[in-house]
């Protein structure tokens, strides 16, 4: 393919910049002059994908050493996928526009289940074999890393190495054992059998499942010297890892187009329907000195405007005061406005209140997930009804005339009272309104309610538990725009069939590897996309390999059971989940991680909020 | 404060960003080179630029005008040009820095190349036959897509045609500012309408600004 060819092709799609590269940030190197050629994919869009933190940090930490060639690969959307074939282009990397097949490693990062088919499709589009044991050498080793590669089973056929946990270290001790076997000759599976001594490297090919009559599970067994089971990697020291000096600046518009400062990882409050409050343990900050350093050299050298401080709850920060001083020395007069995702009000002292006033405030939403205490108890999620009026009451009292609400439909224990509360408490909050003198005057009120549907996720207290289907979820959403009794709250909801799909593959296993290439044969692709998730196709494909995507979803497991993910250590200890998850059932809730320490596991690590003095 | 103007080229693979995205471009190689330019005030502030003549998605220029302004005189024209010539992305290449010379109000036209496949001659000849006639239809999208009709040959300050080795270049001389502005990518149109397939373009390039005497907009 010509570069000439290329740019014809480019001009008759909806979005070139999607696949053009040459941003500000992206980085060229001499192809002959690096040693390893590091595909970096992110199987869903270009805004999408770009939108990463993640992504952008192993970006710029593996360019930052010579030897290494890092670039972008993005899943093309449905109109250049339908050009590539058409010309017999094969998908290509964003920076050399290389085709995919070139490169030495090809890695992916698993944000969410439903991009399982888009990973097929792009490998496929690649020309890189798909399955594992058809990649007989070294070249085109496929990795994946990403929250999904906590339960990586419905995909082990197709990778070769999974990394568990966070990514700075592990990935480049992988590619420095790739380097040395591939120069000395050494075969694939002798790699595969190195690469899983290293601590959070797992290779599923070097694990044997059996399964029971009732399809459950056996054993898992380890073969050729893998561990028993493999224990994820974290970043002890946040102030000392590698953190970007720039990012890739897109020229078109992504989702979230701003600098992004990460100030802690994990999360102090054990929700137990979060699985990333689960695998992100324990909780790191990072110094304020650090963030406010990195944050300002970030915006320095992007040019962009806003700045997020990001993390799982950022009002939990412990120096977010101070932080927030600091930063307000540089970014007023530098035109930068800084924003706080997923704040948390009930703890903010005045002072802090004064200085989030001159922040930017991303709209008004809040998060009960559950529309009754008895229920938000089950579900470990410590707001009160009381704590979200007093929120609303300033918020109205502030201006503000609409507020977004978020909950969770077909949580463990949930009763129709407890829905019915759901859309109760949008009333309590609309009467409140009228019920206040000095509300906006002249203005109507909004609450919109947005419904997701319950995913059990392993790892989590919920593991065990059944999902809903698909008719019990269709009722409880009549139920809920039944109860609805006023205009004043809008209810919207997500289509439930992907999260059937969703549950399937979070707490799925092998045998769903054949069901996943059958569903790309059969074209799905961008599953998470209302308007391209194919429902239909994904039944045929679940019945041509005879897997009952019931098996997965409708039952529970006993604390017995052997689950897919069972060799895997997140750690957090099977007795913890469990004791979790029985707490759960009586509606008793957790102190957080400052609060008191519940002895999850996550202490072997000897760090962060584990041994904070309390 | 003094107002300054920046003259560039954009090419390769800058052509695929569109005017918008360009202006955000723009603000933030402005913010990164750190140029001291002027903010709006009020409740929006935001950097204060004003492009010249916005160009279309496909089309590379060999010269094009940003204008803005300056809040820190100490900052000479030929500091302004160092720094964004070491931090522009690549295809994007900054050719000078200085006070503007015309109002941007007198920009009347712009000449581009446009490089056409013509592997059989059929694109000279139905060209040149629609010149002859003097009428080239054209459909031009307006705001909320009303679309008007016009006649390009009517249009044409100045074209020239040459074709060698199956490829066809058309220089042409069309209105570009604030009353008119002909995209020169509306000939595809005309070509198909006058029963030839959709020819295939190489290049379309923006060559220079002008003003109502032909002159170099500066
Ligand atoms: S060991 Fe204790 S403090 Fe550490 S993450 Fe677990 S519960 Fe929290």
């Amino acid at each position: 393919m010509t570069e000439e060819k290329l740019e014809q092709l480019l001009l008759s799609v909806q979005k070139p910049g999607r696949y053009a590269g040459n941003e500000q940030g992206s980085v060229i190197k001499d192809k002959s002059k690096v040693d390893v050629r590091f595909a970096f994919c992110f199987p869903d869009t270009y805004e999408v994908g770009m939108s990463h933190l993640g992504m952008k940090i192993l970006y710029s930490q593996f360019n930052s050493k010579d030897h290494i060639w890092c670039e972008r690969v993005f899943a093309p959307w449905v109109d250049f996928e339908e050009v590539m074939r058409k010309n017999d282009m094969p998908l290509f990397a964003l920076e050399s526009h290389d085709p995919l097949y070139e490169f030495d490693i090809i890695g992916f990062t698993l944000q969410y289940e439903l991009c399982y088919t888009n990973v097929l499709n792009m490998l496929r589009l690649g020309r890189v074999p798909l399955l594992s044991k058809d990649r007989t050498s070294l070249k085109n080793l496929v990795v994946a890393g990403g929250p999904c590669a906590c339960n990586p089973e419905p995909i082990a056929d197709f990778v070769d190495v999974f990394f568990l946990g966070e990514g700075e270290e592990v990935d480049l001790e992988l590619i420095e054992l790739y380097r040395e076997c591939r120069d000395n000759g050494v075969s694939k599976e002798e790699f595969l059998r190195r690469a899983a001594e290293i601590e959070g490297c797992y290779v599923p090919a070097l694990y044997d499942i059996s399964y029971n009559e009732d399809k459950t599970i056996k054993a898992i067994t380890p073969k050729d010297g893998a561990p028993e089971k493999v224990q994820k990697r974290i970043i002890k020291d946040l102030d000392n890892c590698f953190y970007p000096e720039t990012f890739v600046t897109p020229f078109i518009e992504i989702i979230h187009d701003r600098a992004v400062q990460e100030v802690f990882r994990g999360c102090i409050r054990g929700c137990r329907f979060c699985q990333a409050g689960f695998i992100y343990r324990p909780v790191r900050e990072k110094s304020a000195e650090t963030v406010n350093r990195q944050a300002k050299c970030l915006c320095e050298n992007t040019g962009y405007e806003e700045i997020s401080l990001s993390s799982l709850s950022t009002s939990d920060y412990t120096q977010l005061e101070e932080l927030l001083g600091e930063m307000l020395d540089w970014s007023d007069s530098q035109k930068v406005s800084i924003s706080l995702p997923s704040l948390r009000v009930d703890n903010f002292s005045p002072e802090l209140l004064e200085k989030v006033k001159k922040i930017k405030k991303s709209g008004l939403t809040f998060a009960p997930e559950a529309g009754t205490q008895r229920l938000r108890d089950v579900i470990n999620k410590n707001v009160t009804e009381d704590e979200i009026m007093r929120t609303c009451y300033t918020a109205f009292k502030g201006g503000y005339t609409a507020v977004k609400l978020y909950f969770m439909l077909g949580l463990p224990t949930e009763t129709d009272e407890d829905l019915v509360g759901i859309t109760q408490l949008g009333q309590r909050i609309v009467n409140m309104f009228y019920e206040m003198p000095e509300r906006p005057k002249g203005k109507g009120v909004n609450v919109s309610i947005s419904v997701s549907t319950f995913v059990p996720k392993p790892f989590t207290p919920f593991q065990y538990e059944p999902q809903d289907g698909l008719s019990e979820v269709e009722r409880k959403q009549k139920l809920l725009v039944e109860s609805n009794t006023t205009k004043k709250v809008t209810l919207s909801w997500h289509d439930s069939k992907t999260s059937i799909l969703e549950g399937v593959f979070a707490r799925g296993d092998r045998r769903l590897c054949a069901v996943i290439a059958e569903a790309v044969k059969l074209g799905c692709k961008f599953d998470g996309w209302g308007e391209l998730f194919d429902y239909d196709k994904w039944m045929q494909a679940f019945k041509n390999c005879g897997v009952d995507p019931d098996f997965y979803n409708h039952r529970a497991r006993s604390f017995d059971e052997i689950l897919p993910w069972s060799h895997l250590d997140y750690c957090v200890s099977d007795e913890f989940l469990q004791r979790e998850n029985r707490l759960a059932h009586e509606a008793a809730t957790t102190p957080n991680c400052r609060q008191k320490c519940q002895n999850c596991g996550a202490n072997c690590f000897k760090e962060g909020v584990c041994i904070e003095k309390r | 404060m003094r107002n300054v103007r920046v003259f560039y080229a954009k090419r390769g693979r800058m052509k695929y960003v569109s005017h918008l995205d360009m202006n955000r471009y723009m603000v933030r190689l402005f913010k990164v080179a750190g140029v001291p330019a002027w903010y709006t005030e009020g409740f929006n502030q935001h950097l204060y630029l004003t492009f010249a003549q916005p160009l279309s998605l496909g089309i590379t220029t060999d010269y094009d005008v940003i204008d803005l302004k300056i809040t820190d005189d100490s900052y000479t024209n030929q500091t302004v040009l160092k720094a964004l010539q070491e931090k522009a992305a690549e295809g994007i290449e900054i050719l000078d820095v200085r006070e503007p010379w015309m109002k941007t109000a007198e920009l009347t036209y712009a000449s581009y190349t446009i490089i056409y496949k013509d592997s059989d001659n059929g694109l000279l000849e139905s060209l040149e036959k629609l010149l002859k006639g003097n009428v080239i239809p054209a459909e031009k999208k307006g705001k909320k897509n009303k679309i008007t009709l016009l006649n390009l040959a009517e249009k044409i300050k100045s074209i020239e045609t040459d074709r060698e080795d199956g490829v066809l270049t058309v220089k042409v001389t069309l209105p570009a500012g604030n009353t008119e502005t002909v995209n020169p990518m509306l000939f595809l149109q005309s070509f198909e309408s006058a029963g030839n397939r959709r020819p295939e373009v190489v290049i379309y390039n923006r060559d220079m600004l002008f003003n109502e005497n032909l002159e170099r907009f500066e």
